[in-house]
């Protein structure tokens, strides 16, 4: 698959990426702050390293364990 | 409505006079457990197609849970696009299963906001709902829509 498209969505810095599969056809994935990003392309650990700051990844760290114990809770 | 919507590049178009991202494309299926375990997927199920009009999007597919690792206390499957954030953009759509081993009165799937996954929940009668555990051998049909970003 090839890289097609980087978009940053929310306020955590997700990246949605959009890549074109062999036959064509749009393939999609979203990486998150925590995600490993070793194994990806050098343009997509470019933009992790620019915006996933140590603020928005504590944010995110943050925001994850209020939803967890939010669905938890009740 | 009517109009065109583009055959080449993001098919993104017009739809009668209103201007309109239309997308449709595939998904890969991973696990997105938060508990410190993981599963993988079969790989002859585990992809999602979607669609994308505007903000909205559609996903539809048949999954089907391969090997365990660890003893995962929920089931959460990555989808294609982040849900987007504020309360009203969450949702949940039933899910036709096969072989899950759940508490409840059935099985729905759950977006949250700002999440780039879904989860599966089995909600009971006049009581809170129910984590599903994932299982080797779970199947799960999903159609389910969602708000994202622009």
């Amino acid at each position: 698959m090839k890289l097609n498209k980087i978009e940053v969505v929310t306020d955590f810095k997700h990246l949605q990426i959009r890549e074109i599969t062999d036959s064509g056809g749009y393939h999609r994935r979203v990486l998150a702050p925590d995600d490993d990003v070793s194994g990806e392309v050098q343009e997509i650990k470019d933009k992790a390293e620019e915006l996933w700051t140590d603020e928005v990844k504590s944010a995110w760290t943050t925001f994850q364990a209020e939803q967890r114990a939010e669905m938890e809770a009740e | 409505m009517s109009g065109i919507i583009n055959s080449a590049g993001s098919k993104s178009g017009v739809i009668g006079t209103t201007e309109l991202d239309y997308e449709e494309g595939t998904h890969t299926v991973v696990h997105a457990q938060t508990d410190g375990t993981s599963f993988a997927m079969n790989s002859g199920y585990q992809t999602l197609s979607y669609t994308k009009i505007g903000r909205v999007v559609h996903c539809t597919g048949y999954l089907v849970i391969n090997t365990i690792t660890g003893s995962p206390s929920h089931t959460k499957f990555t989808l294609p696009f982040t849900c987007a954030s504020g309360n009203e953009h969450q949702g949940s759509q039933n899910a036709m299963t096969y072989g899950v081993d759940y508490g409840g009165d059935g099985v729905s799937i759950y977006v949250g906001p700002s999440q780039k996954y879904c989860q599966c929940i089995s909600s009971r009668d006049d009581a809170s709902y129910l984590h599903v555990s994932a299982a080797a051998g779970d199947e799960y049909a999903i159609s389910i829509t969602y708000y994202t970003n622009d």
